[in-house]
């Protein structure tokens, strides 16, 4: 059980706390996702209860954590250890060991368990989580929801009755999520193990959660049942209005790709309508991301006006403060000051102009490389996975700018394997399994 | 005395006894029996339990979890340039990180960090040998001097740093040469050190050895190299490293 | 083939006491029947015993990099010769070289015999010491070496871990950030290094820190306390074992008897031993992949202890 009173957290940086005066009581054995915009505080309370804030973060915190009658306000996390297992967003692994067996019992040497005890125990827990056939594997050669089921299993080793889970389900596409939230909601009833999920993808993991805690901007959190939950409203698709989708303009036949003896992509003809959005769907690892490239190359190879968003956004980014790099993409583009300034307003409003690049959300992030691409009057853009860590105001937003570059006349192709966005967004979908698409297939109209 | 100062003689000393472990034939006497082959000999398996003894002083219960994680990210980014730069220019490119680290993060810090590069990368790939835990000292002894470099207040950090490079290169060249110079020109050849002469002479010596063999262009190429690309990389890593530090609140050693 | 024993069998701390203890046999050795019985020696063990695991691939190197060494010995002696009247092996013309403030030496003229043999034994040395690391390296498993270490290690292993793991991820990182360049186009503010080593650097960053994070939360950094009397006892032997490490050696290079330095350098390593051990109680871990001492590796062990107690009373001379 979980019993928070009074607390309130305030960054040492910011004038505003960001929690404020929250109060809630979560029962044992519940799910419960953590929802709310990006920069609400949903990480910042998930830490708090796990004591890397203010340990990590400084700050000021106050108020009353009592987990499982353990008071935990104040105290570092590697006191809080042993009551609660915590799990991050882990981007490609960040992990301490070699192997999934280490990994396991990382934990459990920490806390000085027994030699034993602990070969027991990791032997249990990979028959819990049923990942005992990956024990003897590098950690580094697992697929993402493996590396994730490995992450959990190792937070959860010492048989901790508390999880705290910060968005784990971002990277994943829609088999590996469920299975992980299916993982979760198994812990639940069968261990009651309270589980705490702070979550973007809400419409993904709505179904399997029993309440909400809603992080207000304003620092507040109200606790309300799943049920009474209304989250806002998914994308919806602009009216159409007469203008139809153009004729093609675009062409890229015979796009294949073999890495040796292993075909990564089967041969697919793409044929791009003007004023058109293409979604490319399909599981991590289908292929998607290569198709891409090989249009991309394709696009250059023809000398069409073409640019690109790469999956990792930030990658594009090297300056220190956000008014450097927009000033390097006017005078790069040779384009007048504030041009790429006044593009990224328009998609993610203020900011701090002094902010380094990489302190910016994931959405201000994508805004800001959006801006500088878009800066350059390209007639084809393509985006890899856009809609990662966005929260649903943003992706809104997103939805709303792709729309506009459509009735602009512009070519968009973009990859995800967010069902909804495509719905909301896409006119052609392509669907791609292991590499081999089943045709493009054009979207009913709203 | 404060537990740090009888960190600091500890280290002091250690360092004394490892110069002496790579400056040995300057020293050399006449006298003593069998002077080459003991010394060649024990020195190597000596080496290893200074180093031992100085990890111990500054990495025992003093590190915590963040410091590890920035500790361990530098040395992965030491390996990976010093591997992939040795492919192109077969010269040190690895140094500038490890200066401008430790001087950031603190002598403690920097030693481990200059010592972890060199391990690592011979692990992946550069190649374990005898001269590992010479070049490992070598490096970490720079650290140390990066290090606390950053007790000097002042307006241009990357002035300070580029003139420790320099030295620090030479510096660096001139210990491993002296280390190998006793088993490729032993003694007995014109070019070789000769127990019991004076300092002088068996450093004009060396020095003509250096010369000949080349070392002081490998030196004067790393010194270039480290220096360019601290200027080139100097402001934004700085920037950014000690962003980190402020950041995570690392402590400095 | 006949395998008495395998690699992984013996723990890697006593593979490495082994090499370390041929090595300095080797390098106390002048005699060249010992270096090659030596190497041979140390040869046959690698043979046996090693595995066929990536990590054990590099005998090669070794042998190639100790062949080296006694080519480049030998001519060095040929070049920088000094020249003799007697037992002429190569009678070559004399060249000065002036090395202008540095003076000038002779090179080349009459090579006698005796040089090309010394210098052959004193390559052979090098390239015996260089195989027995090699004996090390091949048969210990570097990684588990660093899942070994003892307590007061634990920290700096863990550093050392992750920059093994974090390698290939950077190699990646700077792939995609390269990529990613070239989809913005390049400008003349850029340059190479910026814009390649601070992307990287900051993606890795981010990676770093959250897994600093997932470590404190699984409990890591908890830490006893030593008692006051076991700080004194660190504090004391080491201060003394290194300050035994400075005065021994230099007395190794200065005086005729080697019973004062060795005795000196031998109080050291035993300060040393009880400095890491001591140090290491103060650790709550415990270790899930540390192997106990078993005979076979005591055994390795005191061989090891043997050799150089013999090498340094003049064995192998």
């Amino acid at each position: 059980m979980i019993k928070v009173q009074n607390l309130s957290f305030k960054y040492s940086k910011s004038d505003f706390p960001i929690l404020r005066r929250v109060n809630f009581e979560i029962p044992t054995g519940e799910l419960v996702l953590v929802s709310g915009v990006t920069g609400s505080g949903k990480s910042s309370l998930l830490k708090c209860l796990n004591g890397l804030i203010p340990q990590f973060s400084g700050g000021e915190i106050s108020g009353n954590i009592a987990l499982n009658s353990v008071q935990a306000l104040g105290r570092p996390a590697h006191d809080l250890a042993e009551t609660v297992g915590y799990v991050n967003q882990q981007p490609e692994g960040s992990f301490a060991c070699d192997t999934v067996e280490e990994e396991l019992a990382f934990g459990l040497e920490q806390l000085g368990w027994a030699q034993k005890a602990m070969r027991d125990r990791v032997q249990d827990i990979a028959k819990q989580f049923e990942i005992t056939d990956l024990l003897a594997r590098p950690i580094l050669e697992l697929s993402g929801g493996q590396q994730q089921r490995v992450a959990i299993a190792s937070a959860m080793a010492a048989g901790q009755k508390i999880l705290l889970l910060d968005e784990p389900t971002s990277a994943l596409d829609q088999t590996a999520t469920k299975m992980v939230l299916n993982l979760l909601k198994t812990l639940v009833k069968e261990h009651g193990v309270t589980v705490l999920l702070a979550e973007h993808r809400i419409e993904r993991v709505l179904p399997f959660v029993d309440s909400v805690l809603v992080v207000e901007g304003d620092g507040s959190v109200n606790h309300i049942k799943a049920k009474e939950f209304s989250s806002a409203p998914a994308p919806k698709r602009p009216l159409r209005d007469s203008g139809e989708i153009g004729a093609v303009a675009f062409e890229a036949l015979n796009l294949s790709q073999s890495y040796g003896k292993v075909r990564a992509l089967a041969p697919i003809d793409l044929r791009l309508h003007a004023g058109s959005v293409t979604a490319i769907c399909g599981d991590n690892g289908s292929g998607k991301s290569t198709l891409l490239w090989c249009a991309l190359e394709e696009a250059l190879r023809q000398n069409f006006a073409v640019k690109m968003v790469p999956q990792h956004a930030a990658d594009l980014l090297f300056l220190s403060t956000l008014s450097e790099e927009l000033a390097e993409s006017d005078s790069y583009n040779q384009l007048p000051k504030l041009t790429t300034s006044n593009l990224f307003a328009s998609l993610a409003g203020r900011a701090d102009p002094a902010t380094h690049p990489r302190d910016l959300s994931a959405g201000q992030q994508l805004a800001l490389v959006l801006s500088i691409q878009l800066c350059s009057k390209a007639k084809l853009i393509i985006l890899d996975e856009p809609t990662r860590g966005l929260d649903e105001k943003t992706k809104s937003k997103l939805a709303e700018m792709i729309f506009e570059l459509r009735q602009a006349g512009h070519i968009i192709l973009l990859a995800t394997h967010d069902r909804a966005f495509v719905a909301a967004t896409a006119d052609y979908a392509l669907y791609l399994d292991k590499g081999v698409s089943s045709g493009i297939e054009a979207l009913n109209e709203a | 005395m404060k537990p740090k100062y009888w960190s600091a003689v500890s280290v002091s000393l250690a360092a004394i006894a490892a110069l002496g472990m790579f400056l040995w034939p300057l020293f050399m006497s006449n006298t003593s029996a069998s002077p080459t082959l003991l010394a060649q000999g024990v020195f190597i398996g000596l080496m290893p339990a200074v180093l031992l003894l100085i990890l111990v002083e500054f990495g025992a219960g003093k590190l915590d979890s963040r410091s590890i994680a920035i500790l361990g990210l530098l040395i992965a980014l030491n390996a990976v340039i010093r591997l992939l730069g040795a492919g192109v220019s077969g010269i040190e490119t690895a140094f500038f990180l490890i200066i401008i680290g430790a001087y950031v993060f603190g002598a403690g810090f920097g030693f481990i960090l200059g010592a972890g590069s060199l391990f690592v990368s011979a692990l992946l790939g550069a190649g374990i040998g005898p001269w590992l835990p010479f070049q490992m000292m070598a490096a970490g002894l720079i650290g140390i001097g990066a290090g606390l470099l950053n007790r000097l207040s002042t307006r241009s950090p990357r002035l300070i740093i580029g003139s420790y490079a320099v030295i620090a290169s030479f510096m660096y060249g001139g210990l491993m040469t002296m280390w190998t110079w006793p088993f490729l020109a032993g003694t007995g050849t014109s070019l070789s050190f000769i127990p019991g002469a004076p300092i002088i002479d068996n450093l004009t010596t060396f020095l003509r050895y250096e010369l000949f063999t080349g070392g002081l262009l490998w030196d004067l190429g790393r010194a270039i190299t480290t220096v360019a690309l601290i200027g080139l990389t100097g402001k934004t890593l700085l920037a950014t490293l000690n962003r980190v530090a402020n950041k995570a609140s690392i402590s400095i050693l | 083939m006949i395998r008495p024993f395998k690699a992984t069998q013996i723990i890697p701390a006593a593979w490495w006491a082994l090499g370390l203890a041929l090595a300095i046999a080797a390098g106390t050795s002048g005699s060249l029947a010992w270096l090659v019985a030596l190497m041979a020696i140390t040869l046959a063990i690698i043979v046996i015993a090693r595995e066929p695991a990536p990590w054990s691939q590099s005998l090669r190197f070794y042998l190639v990099a100790g062949l080296a060494v006694t080519l480049i010995r030998v001519v060095f002696r040929i070049i920088f010769n000094f020249d003799s009247s007697s037992d002429v092996a190569l009678n070559l013309p004399v060249i000065n070289l002036n090395f202008g403030a540095l003076g000038e030496v002779e090179l080349f003229g009459r090579v006698s015999y005796q040089s090309l043999t010394a210098a052959v034994k004193d390559g052979l040395k090098m390239a015996a010491v260089i195989l027995a690391i090699g004996l090390a390296n091949t048969l210990a498993n570097p990684r588990r070496l660093l899942k070994n270490m003892p307590g007061a290690l634990y920290e700096v292993a863990t550093a050392f871990v992750i920059a093994i793991n974090l390698a290939p991820q950077i190699i990646a990182s700077a792939q995609r950030v390269r990529q990613a360049r070239e989809l913005r186009g390049r400008s003349k503010n850029q340059n190479l290094m910026s814009s390649l080593l601070i992307p990287v650097l900051e993606d890795t960053l981010e990676r770093s820190l959250a897994l600093a994070a997932t470590m404190d939360a699984r409990g890591f950094g908890r830490s006893g306390a030593l008692s006051k009397n076991q700080q004194l006892l660190i504090r004391f032997t080491s201060l003394t074992s290194v300050a035994a490490f400075a005065v021994g050696s230099y007395l190794l290079m200065t005086t005729s008897s080697p019973f004062a330095p060795i005795s000196l350098l031998a109080y050291g390593l035993i300060g040393v031993f009880i400095t890491v051990r001591t140090s290491s109680l103060r650790n709550i871990k415990t270790s899930y992949t540390q192997t106990k001492w078993r005979l076979a590796d005591v055994v390795v062990l005191a061989l090891s202890g043997l050799l150089v107690t013999a090498a340094i009373g003049g064995l192998f001379r």
